[in-house]
């Protein structure tokens, strides 16, 4: 019925016209649908090289697993050494629409307190991003505070993003700096522990490749993640005991402040073991702002500085001689009335003294240069030497600290004729503070050599991993001798040279030494200038801790025993209290270092000046600023741990 | 009259088929984008469900009313069609979207008047090409086709301000198509086509995109970091995809490798997800579809119903076609949505409800 309406209405447009026309236009569909079918299965059956090399390339990143340092703490698990995460700024100079906007803003939110910093830092942003204005990454600074990195946040800036990096924090600051050392910008340990044990305490380099999204972040935690987690870093724990090292930093900065002396060193000792419980180095920096010191302000004198020792260094002669039979402790030494001609030279005595007769004991209570000189004739070159070395003079203690000096005990071969004389009593011969705290613990310990360190174990997630041994080197000494030695070293105290570092309710053993320095112009020895040490352990009876104190310079007195003593005797009771050592009272002494950071933090504002201290700007931030930063972080660090 | 049936039931199972592929893959597909740009991975997946609702219901109302009662409103849909065309381009009503004013918003939600302007422009030309065909004036150019092609050029005018290259492709085609189906004389169709085709190559060679578009796609590699990049995203995706895909949501390219990976390029995910095997089957389900609508619109016996289900259907494959084309690289890219699957609500509302239409139809072949 339509059909015949269709046709007759529309003779020109019949309809099998227009089924024709419909169904080409389905077949050409259904081709359609067959091209796709076939560039579908080209696409994803068969693979084009080109095709799969771009797609490897861009799928698989590396990815830095960012893991922080280990922590660094004493003896008692207090912190000294700890990581925190901040945040670095960086910029895409490529997508910064107005650099100079941006540097301004950026400068204006960085430093917003100081405008002269603040142009400071916008021109060098400026320059920075004109520069490189091709690049697609320039720093704008790194690790700033988290205060900053809101800010800066806030602004909001196109082409400015932000990286998580780990800092190193030293929350104690100056505290046992020469020891701990300090890191580099990125986390790199270059002085004290923190370089030693790099290996140790540094992430191994992490990277990973893994599969990432097209804006390079990873889109799973790799296989390898596992191991990632079991290279993580040891802590260190150290064998300092962060009060002892607190209070003989501050007796040695007292003394050397109150002695207007150059510096100075403390170094407190376990005889037995060979544990370092405090290493104090006057001048000292503080580590968290280490670019605005002196680079040899770096420096840990107690292991690297040479220095002749001077009187202290009587001991091991006549322990030498001891040990050798040659002398016994009561055998009278001729004094010769206080002047003495070897090798075309006279000795004298320190300060004029004229000693006739005395008894070998007497000679180290009262420090006879002549007296010694007769011990080490009577030992001769020789024996004096291999006894030297025995104690461990020119060679390395191989303490766990780099830089360390050897000192210097020249072979007997290179030896003048006035050379025996001279080193008997501490003149030609250079040792380190560590050498010389090292070779008194021989006898404070019944003769041993032992290997001074300063690191007590290592540990990782709280667990202690490994414990370091104490290691003997040798045993210089029959116990004997060293015993003969140790009774000498009380009469000091008690009777001669050394009254001032006695300890109350302590028997105490020690020796006084002040040596002429050498002075730099004229090369001959100085009038003025002296290191002035003291050396000695307690209870003498049995003995726990090894004290040396060193003070560089000094003036006015200048004697060991009046500048160094009273060091000794005050670092010496109040580490007895604070160990409990058997003599003394019970009190604790307890450190309150919130109380006491706040007072330095307060301190160091008002007295900017540091002495030995220079003034260094092109790095930008003055420690008083950094002062504020750190407080600022502290939190942060509080949640780190 | 021609007796009811029972409708093609194939038409709506393919449809549904499509649409819940679409879902599922607008998940897979978006999720990484939905987390990064609002925070909830669920965000297109929330909205093109509440659409599909809204799409189902729109078919399943559409498969209920006969289809004929369309052709006494062919001229008001027309109407309705042109003003929302006009409306869209006011800066205070329409929406722009990188720089193009397609979309009202409707404060919860923005439509899309071009996708109306579909399907309402094919009801239209089914009832005006019926008309003229029942009045003998077919043949007639003065009065039977000039008429369809003013009609027609107004709207690609409207759409040209939005722009909108893609929609106005897809409706030229669909509006040729009809017109060769209704029987217009082919010297009419070449002839007007021979006359527009240098207006088509200004327009391509004037607008830079365009023109980067198309030597992209001889070559993509030239610049395969900007103009290309795309595309050979989308080669990477079918790369990876194999026989079998990686598996569903395992896509390395919807990492925001590939551009749109939720809308135009959501073949390329599927085709690397679901692999060779995934991509075919959706490709299947277009051709039946296709094929269901065409033996639809040659069964059906009145001229209104046989052009309505054919303009369907073409526009549904046609669509379906060049999308997939675009994204194997055979065409250069257009902006043309997937039907059923691309993300876009009002698109897949009216997808549905032509399907409903088309399923109505089939309900009257014979």
């Amino acid at each position: 019925m339509r059909k015949n309406r269709q046709t007759n209405a529309r003779p020109t447009t019949g309809r099998t016209n227009v089924r024709a026309r419909i169904v080409t236009t389905c077949v050409v569909l259904a081709f359609c649908f067959a091209a796709l079918a076939a560039r579908l299965a080209q696409l994803t059956l068969f693979s084009d090289e080109r095709i799969e090399e771009f797609s490897e390339k861009q799928k698989f990143g590396s990815i830095n697993l960012h893991m922080p340092r280990g922590l660094i703490s004493d003896r008692n698990m207090n912190d000294l050494a700890v990581s925190i995460r901040l945040r670095s700024i960086y910029a895409n100079p490529r997508k910064l629409k107005n650099y100079h906007a941006v540097a301004r803003t950026l400068a204006g939110k960085i430093e917003p307190k100081s405008k002269i910093r603040r142009d400071k830092l916008r021109k060098k942003l400026e320059k920075r991003f004109n520069k490189s204005r091709r690049k697609y990454f320039v720093w704008v600074k790194r690790k700033v505070a988290p205060e900053t990195y809101i800010s800066v946040k806030a602004a909001n800036i196109p082409g400015v993003g932000f990286v998580k990096e780990s800092r190193r924090f030293y929350p104690k600051r100056d505290i046992a700096a020469k020891i701990i050392g300090f890191c580099g910008i990125d986390n790199q340990g270059l002085y004290g522990l923190e370089y030693r044990y790099d290996h140790i305490i540094h992430p191994v380099e992490s990277k990973s490749i893994v599969r990432k999204d097209a804006r390079g972040r990873p889109i799973s935690m790799p296989a390898s993640f596992d191991i990632a987690a079991s290279l993580k870093p040891y802590d260190l724990v150290l064998t300092i005991d962060e009060r002892i090292q607190y209070i003989s930093e501050k007796a040695l900065e007292r003394r050397v402040m109150s002695a207007r002396a150059k510096g100075g060193v403390v170094i407190v000792m376990n005889p037995h073991t060979g544990e370092i419980l405090a290493m104090a180095e006057q001048p000292k920096f503080n580590p968290n702002n280490y670019s605005s010191y002196k680079s040899g302000s770096w420096k840990p004198l107690g292991v690297s500085q040479s220095v002749e020792p001077g009187s202290t260094f009587k001991l091991f002669v006549a322990a030498a001689a001891l040990e050798e039979k040659m002398v016994t402790p009561n055998e009278t030494i001729n004094c010769e009335n206080g002047r003495y001609e070897v090798g075309g030279k006279y000795f004298k005595e320190a300060q004029n003294h004229r000693f006739n007769k005395l008894a070998l004991w007497e000679v180290i209570a009262k420090s006879s240069n002549i007296g010694a000189i007769k011990i080490a004739e009577k030992l001769g070159p020789e024996i004096l030497y291999k006894h030297l070395r025995a104690f461990g003079f020119g060679e390395l203690t191989n303490i766990d600290l780099p830089g360390e000096s050897r000192g210097l005990l020249r072979p007997t071969a290179k030896w003048s004729l006035t050379s025996l004389p001279s080193i008997s009593f501490g003149q030609e011969v250079a040792v380190t503070p560590i050498q010389l705290a090292t070779g008194i613990s021989v006898f404070a310990n019944g003769g041993y050599l032992v290997r001074p360190r300063l690191v007590k174990a290592l540990r990782r997630d709280g667990k202690v991993i490994k414990t370091i041994k104490t290691e003997i080197v040798r045993k210089p000494l029959r116990e004997s001798t060293a015993r003969s030695i140790t009774d000498m070293m009380i009469q000091v105290v008690r009777n001669g040279t050394g009254k001032k570092g006695a300890v109350p309710g302590f028997t105490v053993a020690g020796k006084t030494g002040t040596a002429q320095k050498i002075d730099p112009v004229t090369r001959t020895y100085s009038e003025d200038k002296f290191l002035s040490s003291f050396v000695g352990f307690f209870p003498a009876e049995n003995p726990r801790l090894v004290i040396l104190v060193m003070i560089d310079e000094p003036v006015g007195v200048v004697w060991g025993g009046s500048v160094a003593g009273p060091v000794f005797a005050e670092v010496a009771s109040r580490s007895a209290r604070i160990l409990r050592i058997p003599g003394a009272g019970n009190e604790i002494y307890e450190i309150d270092w919130s109380r006491m950071l706040k007072g330095r933090l307060d301190k160091d504002k008002s007295e900017k000046q540091d002495y030995r201290r220079t003034e260094k700007t092109e790095t930008g931030g003055e420690p008083g600023d950094l002062v504020d930063l750190f407080r600022s972080v502290i939190d942060s660090v509080k949640q780190f741990i | 009259m021609p007796v009811k049936r029972s409708p093609d039931y194939w038409i709506v199972a393919c449809s549904v088929a499509l649409l819940v592929i679409g879902i599922v893959m607008i998940f897979s597909s978006s999720a990484a984008i939905a987390a990064q740009r609002y925070n909830d991975p669920y965000y297109f997946l929330k909205r093109q469900m509440i659409w599909a609702f809204i799409g189902i219901s729109g078919m399943a109302i559409a498969m209920r009313i006969d289809y004929r009662t369309l052709s006494r409103y062919s001229y008001l849909l027309y109407f309705m069609a042109v003003s929302l065309l006009a409306v869209v381009l006011a800066p205070s009503v329409g929406h722009s979207v990188n720089g193009a004013r397609r979309w009202i918003s409707l404060g919860f939600i923005t439509f899309q008047p071009s996708e109306f302007a579909k399907l309402a422009i094919l009801i239209f030309f089914a009832g005006m090409l019926a008309k003229k065909e029942a009045e003998g004036k077919l043949g007639d150019l003065q009065f039977g086709y000039l008429p369809n092609l003013l009609a027609l050029a107004f709207v690609f005018v409207l759409i040209q301000f939005q722009p909108d290259l893609g929609t106005a492709l897809i409706i030229g085609l669909v509006a040729f198509f009809m017109f060769a189906a209704a029987g217009v004389r082919m010297t009419f169709i070449v002839g007007t086509l021979l006359l527009v085709l240098p207006l088509i190559c200004a327009s391509i060679l004037t607008v830079n995109y365009r023109m980067r578009r198309i030597m992209s796609f001889l070559n993509p590699w030239e610049d395969y970091r900007d103009s290309g990049y795309q595309i050979i995203q989308s080669f990477v995706a079918m790369a990876n995809g194999k026989f079998f895909g990686v598996g569903l949501g395992n896509s390395q390219q919807k990492l925001f490798y590939l551009p749109e990976p939720h809308t135009d390029f959501i073949f390329s995910i599927i085709g690397e997800e679901l692999g060779f095997a995934g991509a075919l089957l959706v490709l299947g389900l277009f051709a039946t579809l296709t094929f269901r609508g065409f033996r639809v619109g040659l069964k059906v016996t009145d001229r209104f119903g046989s052009l309505l289900a054919l303009g369907i259907t073409f526009a549904i494959s046609a669509q379906a076609i060049i999308n997939i084309a675009v994204t194997l690289g055979l065409l250069p890219t257009k902006g043309i949505p997937l039907p059923f699957i691309s993300l876009g609500g009002s698109a897949l509302v009216i997808w549905m409800v032509s399907v409903g239409i088309l399923t109505n139809i089939s309900e009257h072949a014979k």
